[in-house]
């Protein structure tokens, strides 16, 4: 019975809802990948600079306090409704993350094994590419999938401040009282995090499990 | 006091830890169990509170199989202290001492009197130490509340292993004659596990050697060093164990009449045969005569009455 | 600046009453679930394996879609919230319930075998009190998180302070989303502040 309900809604709305997917996952990405520019390019720089990281360190942490709520509500003022100011609402909200662990993976890298690259002569840059990058890729990987949950659970609250999404048919749902509707919106969502999640943890796996790292 | 019968400790057929192992420990005596690492002295130990129960044979406690008794109640009985003491973090050193007694329901102005009473048995004067926690205390302070720890139910039996091992030498030689001092006090069976020969010789009233999970002699251990039973003791007691041996004796024990000519060089009585030595051959003479505390000389020692010990 | 607050003071109270009791409920029950699951799953990991998957599964799902979720079971308002609180807040405490019962020092343990604890006894006598300083931060930071996704139980009907965001959002009222985000944060950075120096009276031995 509702199976029927659902076919014969698909087919009237199927554009509809796909164009509300497409919106959720591409200003996912969209976040995620600016963030990463600008969490990795920031923790580089933050690297051997003491007195700018406690204070990049500290805005960013006190940026994680905020409710994400609070950080899609603030982009209005600023920036008006709509999809560009929740995709910057989201890349503020994955910064933290991937910055945190970034900035914590570099800078604890291997102590020993940077030391033999600097005193092998290579240059900071080099060190930096060749010795702490990949150090430190399981700690960036780990904040990235931090990252990724909360870009996928801040784009369903981006309906409100205009930014589409399939956090749109919860909203809907909710305000005409009307539960297929709300469904249609959290499934997906729900089946995204879990898909999202499940696949980044393989990878994991994949990636780092050989013990290349200890 | 303590009795182990044929008790073999077998983990699979090729890992036995202890084999046929049968010795005797009399009450009020210390036994001291050493050996080199992996011999299975501390397989023994644990073997008596039942941390770990034997493959074959059985072991008496007081007459009792300790087989045939509850291992919680048996180890409320009996006290145990290990190398790093296991002090509990989040209790104070009270509460960490009177951790047996509350197990087994003591009065609690009986467990504080108990607790200030043992406080100053170990050495510990500051009546305050007892609201702090282990985490405020030296290594010394932790292993001498470990000790206090162990003997608050006053149980007959105290087992140790390693128990000085964490300390460092200086400390650990305090320790150590301190220990002796708390055990002429309170009359118990001790069975000490340690791999340190110079430990063992001081602070027990028997050796039990072991090799590869065998029990290779028991003896005291003026024996042990005068007729070790073969090579391997021999070889794992020292080279210079006669000289050692010289420890055991005190001047007083050996010495003979006030002589005639009296030797300018003095010794106290209460001073070791191997002190007395030492210092005949740093001084290069014969003899020394033995003083007591008010410095009036009541004995002689020479060469001869020291290498016929 | 500061023109509609100071008019509407108690309306701003009782939204900081009502986010905080979701979370703070949502935070205690996350923390007696996850003490009996803990203690329960002592030499029964399976139990433990099954509720952390459970756990973490339900956390992965955006709050506004698990909230939904749950409204065609418990319908709208604080009921669905303070369940899908709670369930979080279980996760991340439970977490570190296990870790704590199972890092209490080898020798810790050895001594009070041997000294003649029960395991029951050693268990709550000595693992349980030596686990709490990781049970107890645990809670403050599932607190510090329930604060923060407690704002969006206004969507649901579940009030808060979230619900004074969301009028400053449609009203594109600056102050109300100002007052609503940082009254947000202000609370969670009390919560956080008092919860830590709770934990540092309640563990004087650390």
């Amino acid at each position: 019975m509702m199976l029927a309900t659902v076919v014969g809604w698909l087919n009237q709305h199927g554009a509809e809802f796909l164009l509300a997917l497409w919106r959720h996952v591409m200003m996912s990405l969209l976040s995620l990948s600016a963030a990463l520019v600008i969490g990795l390019f920031l923790a580089a720089a933050i690297v051997d600079r003491a007195k700018l990281g406690f204070i990049v360190i500290n805005i960013v942490s006190g940026l994680r306090t905020l409710p994400s709520l609070a950080v899609l509500a603030i982009t209005v003022p600023l920036f008006g409704i709509g999809l560009t100011p929740a995709i910057i609402a989201l890349t503020i909200l994955a910064l933290p993350p991937i910055l945190l662990n970034a900035h914590v993976g570099l800078r604890d890298a291997d102590p020993d094994a940077v030391e033999a690259a600097v005193g092998m002569g290579m240059h900071r840059l080099q060190v930096l590419l060749q010795i702490r990058f990949p150090l430190a890729a399981p700690a960036i990987f780990a904040g990235g999938q931090t990252a990724t949950i909360q870009v996928i659970s801040g784009a369903t609250l981006a309906p409100f401040i205009g930014g589409g999404g399939l956090g749109d048919y919860i909203v809907t749902g909710i305000g005409i009282l009307d539960i297929p509707t709300l469904l249609i919106g959290a499934i997906p969502i729900a089946l995204l995090a879990l898909g999202a999640e499940y696949s980044l943890t393989r990878i994991e796996r994949r990636l780092f499990s050989e013990e290349l790292w200890r | 006091m303590i009795r182990l019968e044929h008790v073999t400790k077998r983990y699979s057929p090729e890992r036995t830890s202890v084999e046929d192992l049968t010795i005797d420990i009399k009450e009020g005596t210390t036994a001291a169990l050493i050996g080199p690492s992996g011999c299975g002295k501390t397989t023994v130990l644990r073997m008596i509170n039942r941390l770990l129960d034997p493959t074959s044979g059985r072991i008496l406690v007081d007459s009792k199989d300790v087989a045939t008794v509850d291992p919680v109640s048996l180890r409320r009985h009996i006290g145990y202290v290990i190398q790093n003491i296991g002090l509990f973090p989040h209790l104070t050193i009270e509460e960490n001492i009177a951790a047996v007694p509350r197990l087994l329901g003591w009065d609690h102005r009986k467990i504080k009197q108990r607790t200030e009473e043992l406080l100053h048995l170990v050495g510990l004067e500051a009546n305050e130490l007892l609201r702090r926690y282990p985490k405020q205390l030296s290594g010394g302070q932790r292993q001498r509340i470990g000790v206090a720890r162990a003997l608050a139910a006053d149980p007959p039996i105290l087992l140790m292993d390693e128990p000085f091992g964490a300390i460092d030498p200086i400390a650990r030689t305090r320790l150590q004659d301190e220990f002796k001092h708390i055990l002429a006090k309170v009359r118990k069976t001790v069975v000490l596990v340690t791999h340190d020969i110079d430990e063992a010789l001081k602070l027990g009233d028997t050796l039990a050697i072991m090799r590869d999970g065998r029990l290779v002699q028991h003896a005291t251990p003026k024996v042990v060093l005068q007729q070790p039973s073969d090579s391997f003791v021999n070889d794992f007691i020292g080279a210079d164990h006669a000289i050692r041996r010289l420890e055991l004796f005190k001047v007083s024990d050996v010495m003979i009449g006030p002589s005639r000519t009296s030797a300018t060089a003095k010794i106290e009585e209460g001073q070791t045969l191997h002190r007395a030595l030492a210092m005949m051959i740093s001084l290069n003479v014969d003899c020394l005569s033995v003083v007591d505390r008010a410095g009036s000389i009541i004995g002689t020692i020479t060469r001869d009455t020291i290498f016929s010990a | 600046m500061l023109v509609w607050a100071p008019k509407h003071v108690w309306d701003i109270v009782l939204a900081i009453g009502q986010h905080l009791v979701l979370s703070a409920s949502s935070a205690a029950t996350g923390l007696l679930l996850a003490l009996l699951i803990g203690l329960a799953s002592v030499g029964r990991p399976r139990i433990y394996s099954v509720a952390i998957t459970v756990a973490n599964l339900i956390f992965v799902i955006p709050s506004l879609a698990m909230f939904a979720l749950l409204i065609p079971l418990v319908g709208l308002g604080f009921t669905p919230a303070f369940i899908s609180l709670s369930a979080y807040c279980l996760l991340i405490i439970l977490r570190n319930v296990w870790t704590g019962l199972r890092s209490t020092p080898t020798d810790v343990l050895e001594a009070a075998d041997g000294m003649g604890y029960s395991r029951r006894q050693r268990l709550i006598r000595i693992e349980l009190p030596l686990a709490l300083p990781l049970i107890l931060s645990g809670t403050r930071l599932a607190l510090v998180m329930s604060i923060g996704i407690a704002t969006v139980a206004a969507f649901i009907g579940g009030g808060g302070l979230g619900t004074i965001i969301l009028i400053g959002v449609n009203q594109e009222h600056l102050e109300k989303i100002l007052v609503g985000s940082l009254a947000t944060a202000g609370l969670a950075f009390i919560c956080d502040a008092l919860l830590l120096w709770a934990e540092r009276l309640l563990l004087p031995w650390r």
